[in-house]
């Protein structure tokens, strides 16, 4: 099965930013563990890498994979809601 | 132009390159700072947004960044290609470049959590940068408090994003719905973040038909025109602004005069017209004004003169047969280039691009003389306000390309009378001669008089003219009437007036 393919934008060290790659991290390897892969861009070193997906507000979540594409913002600091709204499917534990 | 005065002011302006605005706001608006700019739906804020860079790029080769909160950025490019500028050609060369802030998302983006605009800020930095931008349009700021429902994170953003761009040194321009045309600035209160310029553009219903002004609300630490100017949107131009104020003040006059067409009317009006002269004719229908306008045109030919003729009134071939019935022939004229006729109906634009295609027209066929048959009929497209706006933007035009200019207007009474136009622009203009049916023992005759010739003695007297196929004859003053002026004749027996006359002989 594919993998699931997020990407998160963030904007160097800010608090919110660094928060929210915490909790994707977090999120990768406990919920989403070896189903997903995560790619973090900084927009600060790689800014015309943020025009591809408008972004706007940051920090914002991308789910390219698997259709459909859902967005996120804020510092994902409800890991539960995130599953949620990307319609993800936990770990069995 | 006219009244830019340079000042010294510490605070330098950026001419926009909008055709008129330069001119209210003296110069421009300040360099380096942001400017809002607030209006309703469809007062053409984008436009102005997007004309802004455009004149930058075209008329001082400086390079723009768009951000777009709401139309995509193929939208913008689609929408604009008909006034002349090429986009996406600029974006090639790195002159223009688009920051997309749409929603690309249905809803509401999700929120988890702390947010802020800091992604926004990057691109917009690098946008910047990367084409070395002098001029950044934001359209519409307001558009984003539509994508986001934390209002009190997005002020803070904003104002975060405002002081960046004052750290870049852009000059900045910001758009802002608002709900109504008079009222509170912004829907959102953007104005809390940019208070120290302000300009408004208005799109206001009056009399059913749509009136567009701007007005320059406040320019802090710099001066500029007060009050609304009317303006209009145009194809291959974009936003043409009307500055009334300032074209007003410089008019040269000249003693030079030049023949009205006819020699009896030359003679009453001491000696024929001024030559930078603004002439009006006003009298009821089938009283002869067009023939008069036809006479004047004959005049200026005889003289080499090239003449222009806009007609609103009545058809090419009405215009051309009645002048060909006096015996002149104003296809021949057209073909030896003496003379260009122009007939519109005055429903096909509103007054505001009349005036701009009249100009448009008077430029490029550089003519000796101008006619306007009939002025009244252009009042039935606008409101009183415009008119009185078109009137004097048409006559100081006129007036500064030091060229004779005639217009006739309509009275509603078929005695006696004035007409709004006259009303409007009696002031305006240097000469008003009026043509007057005369009732006298049940038959029907026709006045001349020249009531008013600035700088110049004229004749006084109410003379009686004809009409037959040669043209306008005037003969010899009325005797024995009153009151031909006011549309109340009254006729005075000789005895009278014989007495009246010995009445002032003896006081005087």
């Amino acid at each position: 099965m594919a993998k699931i393919a997020l990407t998160l934008y963030i904007t160097g060290d800010t608090q919110n930013s660094a928060i929210a790659k915490h909790n994707m991290q977090q999120l990768c390897n406990n919920e989403l563990k070896d189903r997903c892969e995560l790619t973090v861009v900084n927009i600060l070193e790689n800014p015309q890498l943020a025009e591809a997906n408008n972004v706007v507000a940051t920090p914002m979540l991308i789910k390219e994979r698997p259709a459909p594409v859902r967005a996120v913002i804020g510092d994902l600091s409800d890991g539960e809601k995130i599953i949620d709204l990307l319609h993800l499917k936990r770990n069995r534990r | 132009m006219a009244l830019h005065k340079k000042r010294n002011g510490r605070i330098k302006k950026i001419e926009t390159g909008i055709q008129g605005l330069d001119i209210i706001s003296e110069g421009g608006i300040p360099e380096g700072r942001t400017t809002m700019v607030s209006g309703t739906a469809g007062s053409a804020k984008t436009i102005f947004a997007v004309q802004f860079l455009a004149e930058g790029i075209l008329k001082n080769g400086e390079s723009g960044v768009f951000i777009t909160f709401e139309e995509t950025p193929q939208d913008i490019r689609d929408n604009m290609i008909d006034f002349g500028w090429n986009i996406e050609e600029w974006e090639k060369e790195n002159r223009w470049v688009f920051v997309n802030a749409a929603p690309q998302w249905k809803d509401k983006t999700t929120v988890v959590g702390q947010y802020d605009l800091a992604g926004l800020l990057t691109r917009i930095e690098y946008a910047v940068k990367k084409s070395n931008a002098r001029r950044v349009s934001f359209d519409s700021l307001g558009a984003i408090f539509n994508q986001f429902s934390e209002t009190a994170i997005i002020r803070h953003e904003i104002l975060r994003l405002t002081s960046a761009l004052k750290e870049l040194k852009t000059t900045t321009l910001l758009t802002a719905e608002r709900t109504e045309d008079f009222g509170g600035l912004t829907r959102y209160g953007v104005e809390e973040f940019v208070t120290d310029n302000v300009i408004i553009l208005r799109n206001v219903l009056e009399e059913e038909k749509r009136r567009r002004t701007i007005e320059i609300l406040k320019f802090r630490g710099t001066p500029h025109q007060k009050g609304e100017f009317p303006f209009t949107v145009i194809s291959d131009q974009g936003i043409v602004v009307i500055p009334l104020s300032a074209i007003e003040l410089k008019q040269t006059s000249s003693n030079i005069r030049v023949s009205s067409g006819n020699k009896k009317l030359d003679k009453m009006c001491g000696g024929g017209f001024y030559r930078d002269s603004i002439i009006l004719i006003s009298g009821a229908t089938g009283c002869g004004k067009t023939l008069m306008t036809t006479e004047f045109i004959e005049g200026g030919v005889i003289n080499e003169e090239k003449c222009l003729l806009f007609a609103f009134e009545e058809s090419r071939e009405q215009l051309f047969r009645n002048a060909m019935g006096w015996g002149h022939d104003f296809e021949k004229l057209e073909r030896e280039g003496k003379l260009k006729v122009i007939c519109e109906y005055p429903e096909v634009a509103n007054l505001e691009d009349h005036l701009i295609s009249i100009k448009e027209d008077i430029e490029e066929f550089k003519p000796n003389r101008v006619a306007v048959d009939s002025l009244s009929a252009l009042e039935r497209v606008s409101t009183l306000k415009s008119f009185r706006e078109f009137v004097i933007g048409l006559t100081s035009f006129i007036k500064h390309q030091e060229i004779v200019g005639l217009f006739t207007a309509t009275t509603t009474s078929l005695m006696g009378g004035s007409s709004i136009t006259e009303a409007h622009i009696s002031t305006i203009t240097d000469s008003i001669i009026l043509l007057r049916y005369v009732e006298m023992f049940g038959e029907m005759h026709r006045g001349v008089i020249v009531l008013k010739m600035r700088g110049s003695m004229h004749d006084k007297e109410i003379r009686e003219f004809t009409i037959d196929g040669t043209g306008m004859h005037i003969g010899r003053p009325f005797t024995n009437v009153t009151g031909i002026v006011s549309g109340e004749v009254h006729h005075i027996m000789p005895d009278e007036k014989e007495r009246m006359k010995t009445l002032f002989e003896e006081e005087s």
